[in-house]
């Protein structure tokens, strides 16, 4: 309580406020456009919050985060686009909808469901974070040594098809990790005698590359400039659904919010995940399941509870063990440590008013994308009638100077442009980016960790299963890393 | 170039890379190249699976969509150009320049138009950056 007033006092002050209105309503514009995702929108703000007070600052990223992934549901239902992968599910009966008269109708449950299962997702986190935290605490070295292989084992596990091109990718980001002067020995490894590396290859100009800059060459290159794909519905009818929709529809949105915040907790499974899951537990468990994909409000709810459900979930883990469950939770990692803030137990001790400062804001962040969402759902259509050729180019102008924006290094904007072309490619050639964004942020945790163990443990292996959490988590690993293997024999097995 | 070729292209790139690294990281002094070495090792791991994967692979070879190099061309020369107009003459010089030669030439905008739009952005940013955060962005021969 003592940490609580105080953090709800920053809430509430007018530039908070303001910071929240205007995230909020960047995160609803970003997650509208295809074409631009959730990581892409928090990468992008991350250097406007660099002169901010760390509150507002994880304010204004954690409006962003959490609108955008509801602003994906606005240009599913009304162009059968989804703004961001979270809301395919959406257009499966959202655009069905549509076209039968009932845009309205469906972008109010869109915007009950996306609330609904945002509100649960922040309570979970506000239950869950503060004991799992003082978990984190009896952490040492060797739990987290595990923890950081867990991350990056479940993260290659779900990343791609291909979990060998996951492997590539994140064995890649262990050896950028590496680069920089060893911690234990003062070494200079792979620096190439540039003093920008020897702090290691900086983090957020290699998000901003991947995900932002990358994303200007997607739009840019391609002949066909635009970004829409589907017939525009023009909004009729009703904007709310009826009372008896809505009754019928709160057993399945709790239903999906549940499957959201946990599927949120385990790293590497991300929104989209959550929302077919839902989706498909919604049909099963409905009384009508022949409805589902011709129009069924049930299925629009399933899909926005579960997908913003996610967004506090992934939370727990990054602010809790520092361990990044997605890429968006990576890039914000990014954001709190450019600000002082260490993810892990500390923030919940050292810096917990500015933590329940970020978690109080994502409560009134998912109030304020409702009443907005309900107020300007139609008019964000507008915005996807802009050329890609247009917007790419404002991407990059605005990623360029982001980027110079944090050390005033023109290297760091070389950097970004390199990985930009890389992250381009490696999506052309269906390589994923997640595994080499999270490697990133894990591999100095897990180097760092793993050489303390060893050296307290005298080069003894056995350390990492005589230590119960240890032991408990590296049982986790082995399910993490079994799990992938068994999906793919028992579909071999269905096929036969 | 199917995608099996691209993927046997870049796991042999990668592949020397990988173990450029770990013949380098063995030979640091200490347990310094421990775990790029490891590391090293897992891409090259990797590697070789890609490489042995799209040998045998069952299934029918994709190709990427195509690379349309005469736009891809122009867009690299405009962001090359902006970084180097950018430091050279200055940052205010380099954006709306970027800004009208890529939404003229990739965009087809009218040139009334393509003006227009990168005046305002330009003016957005320096409200943004330089007025509001106080960056210090690049001024070139523009301060000398």
């Amino acid at each position: 309580m003592d940490v609580l007033l105080p953090a709800l006092g920053n809430v509430l002050a007018p530039m908070a406020l303001l910071t929240l209105i205007l995230g909020t309503l960047a995160g609803m514009t970003i997650g509208a456009l295809p074409g631009l995702s959730s990581t892409m929108g928090v990468a992008l703000c991350i250097p406007v919050t660099f002169n901010m007070p760390p509150e507002l600052a994880l304010i204004l990223l954690g409006a962003v985060y959490v609108s955008s992934v509801y602003g994906g549901s606005v240009t599913a239902i009304l162009l059968r686009t989804p703004g961001t992968d979270a809301s395919i599910a959406t257009a499966l009966d959202g655009y069905p909808l549509a076209e039968a008269g009932r845009g309205g109708e469906a972008l109010g449950m869109a915007t009950l469901g996306s609330l609904f299962g945002g509100l649960f997702s922040v309570i979970v986190l506000i239950a869950i974070a503060p004991p799992l935290s003082t978990v984190a605490l009896a952490f040492g070295p060797q739990e987290y040594t595990v923890l950081a292989i867990f991350g990056l084992v479940t993260i290659v596990g779900v990343a791609s098809d291909r979990p060998l091109k996951g492997v590539l990718t994140a064995a890649v980001g262990l050896v950028l990790a590496a680069v920089g002067l060893d911690a234990f020995t003062g070494v200079q490894r792979f620096t190439f005698g540039q003093s920008e590396l020897f702090d290691g290859v900086p983090l957020l100009p290699v998000l901003i590359g991947l995900f932002s800059v990358s994303q200007a060459f997607n739009l840019c290159v391609p002949a066909e400039g635009g970004v829409l794909t589907g017939k525009e519905q023009k909004l009729k009818g009703r904007s709310l659904p009826l009372w008896h929709d809505i009754r019928r529809s709160l057993r399945t949105m709790l239903r999906s919010s549940v499957i959201g915040s946990v599927v949120g907790i385990l790293p590497g499974a991300g929104t989209s995940i959550a929302s077919f899951i839902s989706y498909n537990e919604a049909r099963r468990h409905s009384p009508t399941p022949e409805r589902f994909g011709k129009g069924e409000l049930e299925g629009v709810a399933a899909s926005e509870s579960a997908n913003n459900a996610v967004t506090g979930g992934t939370l727990i883990p990054t602010l809790t063990l520092g361990i990044p469950g997605n890429a968006v939770t990576a890039v914000f990692v990014g954001g709190l440590t450019i600000h002082g803030l260490i993810p892990g137990p500390s923030l919940f001790t050292n810096h917990a008013e500015t933590t329940y400062t970020l978690i109080l804001s994502l409560l009134f962040a998912n109030v304020l994308f409702a009443i907005l969402g309900l107020w300007l759902c139609r008019y964000l259509v507008v915005v996807t009638k802009v050329p890609g050729a247009v917007l790419g180019p404002m991407i990059l102008v605005f990623s360029v100077i982001g980027t110079y924006a944090l050390r005033n290094a023109v290297f760091d904007v070389w950097l970004a442009i390199a990985f930009g072309v890389v992250g381009y490619f490696m999506e052309r050639w269906r390589y994923p980016a997640a595994p080499l964004v999270i490697a990133l942020i894990l591999g100095p945790i897990l180097e760092v960790n793993f050489r303390r163990s060893m050296q307290i443990s005298h080069w003894d292996l056995t350390t990492f299963f005589t230590r119960p959490l240890s032991l408990t988590l590296c049982l986790l690993v082995v399910l993490a890393l079994a799990y992938p293997l068994w999906t793919q024999w028992r579909r071999r097995k269905l096929q036969r | 170039m199917t995608l099996d070729t691209i993927d046997r292209g870049v796991a042999m790139l990668v592949g020397i890379l990988c173990a450029a690294v770990v013949v380098v990281g063995l030979g640091m002094r200490g347990d310094a190249g421990l775990f790029p070495a490891i590391a090293a090792t897992l891409g090259l791991l990797a590697c070789i699976g890609i490489g042995l994967d799209t040998l045998r692979s069952r299934r029918p070879d994709e190709l990427p969509p195509s690379l349309p190099w005469h736009r891809f061309t122009i867009w690299c020369l405009c962001v090359l150009g902006l970084l180097g107009v950018m430091v050279v003459v200055g940052t205010f010089v380099a954006l709306p320049l970027f800004l009208l030669a890529s939404l003229r030439w990739l965009g087809h905008l009218r040139w009334a138009a393509a003006l227009v739009i990168a005046m305002a952005f330009s003016i957005l940013i320096y409200i943004v950056f330089v007025y509001l955060l106080a960056v210090p962005l690049p001024a070139g021969w523009l301060t000398d």
